[in-house]
């Protein structure tokens, strides 16, 4: 069976490695964005496949802000993914960002001072959280050290909904920055989701993530508005990373999303058409 | 015997009364908005753990208290909990509409969404019976087998616990508000104002959810959230509230409906508001008023606003059921392969609220009548045009009634009344004729466009 890839005409190849791989190397960092049309979440479900299926003893990191361990569990399950299982061998780290986030905290009395409910106006915590997952197998993990020095994937879900909710954005690129800082470090690559909410014009926040990353896979919705057959469209832009083939955006990759995944055409050629 | 032992599924009905599982996702437990054409936008019903936002920027209008109150009508009838956090909750509960006497009972209402004219909105109703009468509607014979055109879904015969059917007629008895007052199965709260009226309500709405008897769903129903009487909103708060909202309940057994006032349903409230607003909450609708501007409410008078899907709930899947499922939205494989999403307005009738697919009218959105049945033709009863024309349009008639009033040289307004009053001279003899006011399609004063 063939490696599956993140997409399909994408590669990347490492510094010190001449092949070719179909996830992101160590190191790397990866900047998707989507429209409310197009969301771009089965990049991440496929990248997480990839990465644990065709990495041996591989582990990723997954930091969700906006969706729940179960939402995550359904869809890994229609990929032959067993996140629980993953999860209790110690080769995946789940960290729930949203109830940190969020104004209520489940054990806070009601004689709480407003202050206390608001949230922190840093992310140093979730990015503790973040780095001693990276460089700490899961603690429950009872295999000893077996997955120490192997290949990490840390995926950061919705890093937008940061912003929205009232973190500063210079203060959401200091944590991304801070996190890229950390995979390096533990040889593991970094896969970051954030919602262009103005296609066209990209927020300062998006402009500072770009500028740290090393490529930007951009999904658009179709112009014409939202199809049956064609779910959205794909563009890649190489930043850092000169070695990644580019797709620009008027040959962008068109894709239909299924239940399972999705199934990747060029223009004009998709079922509806042909 | 056969070692062969047939697998059952487990349970066949859900674990939580009033829900059912979803068509395509059997995990999702969905409940229902009360409106089955809603219902079917969303693929089938609101998932329980989701946030529906349904924005509505018309300030003259108030669909969104409407859609509440379907959600919380349902709610009552159908046993769940309702949990309505507003300034004055109790209004908002009290003006709910109700079922039918007929339908509590179960008995079927034979009234569908089928039959968009059945409630006898339009005018003239008793002219379109005496017409059916009259000539029957020659259908050609490849096209006579086909079914009717429908823009909306039926709604279910009998009035299930799913969905009931609610008329708009029938106010809730206030019996069954106070009863569900005191079983807890309805509860209210109140929004306490100041700088952190969002804090108090999340954490309000926490102990309500954390209160609700295992296996029954919640129904929480925040009508005008922002509004004057949560005190100073800015768009933070706003969406702090929606996403602590949403990550609060997306593990429990309650689904929220939450509405905007009107001018924080707008996209100019900032850039890229509606797209933050879909992303935070997992569906996100909007029902656009056509009565705030003329053009439209003139174009598409069977209308009463357009709809938007700005996104659609998809818990636990990537592909949202209302993509799947939805029959109005048309962007199912089945049902389209490769077209576009329809384009969807709503209406309100007498009896009911009903989300469809929205279609200009017959000729390019004249809304009168343009042919004239051919006995009681008015113009031509003294002309006979050859058969093909007999049926013919509005043109017809004004060509040929110069040979009926040949000598007068009028103008063709001036031979339209003419042709009206030969008819009235003919209806003498014809006590049961149609009235006229149908027969003409044409008021203009100025020659028609196509009258050469």
């Amino acid at each position: 069976m063939a490696p599956s890839s993140l997409i399909p005409s994408l590669t990347f190849r490492a510094r010190a490695e001449s092949h070719q791989t179909y996830i992101p190397p160590p190191g790397h960092a990866l900047v998707i964005t989507d429209q409310l049309n197009s969301p771009a979440e089965f990049l991440l479900h496929r990248a997480l496949a990839a990465h644990v299926k065709d990495i041996d003893k591989s582990r990723v990191v997954i930091v969700s802000v906006s969706r729940s361990f179960a939402h995550w569990k359904a869809i890994a399950s229609k990929a032959n993914l067993n996140l629980a299982q993953l999860s209790t061998s110690g080769r995946l780290t789940f960290i729930d960002a949203g109830p940190q986030l969020a104004l209520y905290t489940l054990d806070s009395s009601p004689s709480d001072s407003p202050e206390n409910l608001t949230p922190k106006s840093s992310l140093r915590p979730l990015f503790g959280q973040i780095s001693s997952a990276l460089t700490h197998p899961s603690p429950d993990s009872t295999s000893g050290e077996p997955t120490h020095g192997a290949q990490v994937m840390l995926i950061i879900d919705d890093i937008s909904t940061l912003e929205w909710i009232g973190y500063p954005s210079t203060e959401i690129i200091r944590f991304y920055r801070a996190a890229h800082a950390s995979c390096r470090k533990n040889a593991a690559s970094l896969i970051a989701l954030c919602h262009d909410h103005l296609p066209g014009q990209p927020s300062p926040l998006l402009r500072g993530l770009l500028a740290r990353s090393h490529a930007h896979i951009e999904i658009s919705s179709l112009e014409s508005g939202r199809s049956g057959a064609v779910s959205g469209e794909i563009s890649i832009h190489p930043i850092l990373d000169s070695s990644i083939e580019p797709i620009q955006r008027r040959k962008a990759l068109q894709y239909r999303l299924l239940d399972s995944g999705a199934i990747f055409f060029e223009r004009g050629t998709g079922s509806g058409v042909l | 015997m056969s070692a062969f032992k047939r697998r059952l599924p487990k349970t066949t009905h859900p674990a939580i009364p009033g829900t059912r599982q979803n068509l395509s996702t059997p995990s999702i437990l969905e409940l229902s908005t009360g409106i089955p054409s809603f219902d079917d936008i969303l693929g089938g019903g609101l998932p329980l753990g989701c946030v529906l936002l349904v924005l509505t920027p018309d300030p003259h209008a108030a669909w969104g208290d409407l859609v509440q109150k379907y959600f919380i009508a349902q709610g009552l009838a159908g046993g769940q909990g309702v949990c309505v956090v507003a300034d004055r909750a109790e209004d908002v509960v009290q003006g709910a509409m109700w079922v039918h006497q007929g339908d509590a009972k179960g008995q079927p209402s034979g009234e569908g969404d089928a039959d968009p004219d059945a409630d006898g909105e339009g005018e003239g109703e008793g002219d379109a019976q005496a017409e059916d009468a009259d000539t029957k509607v020659k259908i050609a014979w490849r096209y006579e087998r086909m079914k009717q055109f429908q823009t909306s879904v039926p709604a279910q015969s009998t009035s299930s616990e799913y969905c009931h059917t609610f008329d708009l007629n029938k106010t809730i008895p206030p019996s069954i508000i106070s009863g569900a007052s005191q079983s807890g199965q309805l509860s209210t709260l109140g929004v306490a104002g100041g700088h952190d009226s969002f804090q108090t309500a999340l954490r309000d709405i926490e102990t309500a959810v954390s209160l609700t008897a295992p296996r029954r769903a919640l129904r929480l129903s925040v009508p005008d959230l922002g509004g004057p009487q949560w005190g100073d909103t800015k768009p933070t708060q706003l969406f702090q509230f929606l996403y602590s909202l949403r990550v609060m309940i997306r593990t429990s057994p309650a689904a929220a409906l939450v509405t905007l006032p009107y001018y924080l349903s707008r996209p100019s409230v900032d850039a890229g508001w509606i797209q933050k607003l879909g992303y935070l909450c997992d569906g996100c609708i909007s029902l656009t008023s056509f009565g705030a501007d003329p053009s439209l409410s003139s174009l598409f008078q069977t209308y009463h606003g357009s709809l938007q899907v700005h996104s659609a709930p998809s818990p636990n899947t990537l592909l949202p059921p209302s993509h799947k499922l939805s029959v109005i939205r048309g962007l199912s494989a089945a049902s389209s392969q490769g077209s576009g999403e329809n384009n969807l307005a709503f209406r309100c009738t007498r009896k009911r609220f009903v989300l469809e697919t929205l279609h200009l009218d017959v000729e390019g959105g004249v809304g009168e009548r343009r042919t004239t049945p051919r006995a009681s033709a008015g113009a031509s009863v003294g002309i006979e045009d050859p058969p093909p024309k007999a049926k013919g349009h509005a043109h017809d008639i004004v060509h040929n009634a110069p040979t009926e009033s040949e000598g007068k040289g009028q103008p063709a307004a001036a031979v339209m009344s003419i042709g009206i009053e030969a008819d009235a001279e003919a209806e003498v003899g014809k006590p049961a004729a149609v009235k006229t006011k149908k027969r003409v399609a044409f008021h203009s004063e100025r020659p028609d466009l196509y009258d050469f």
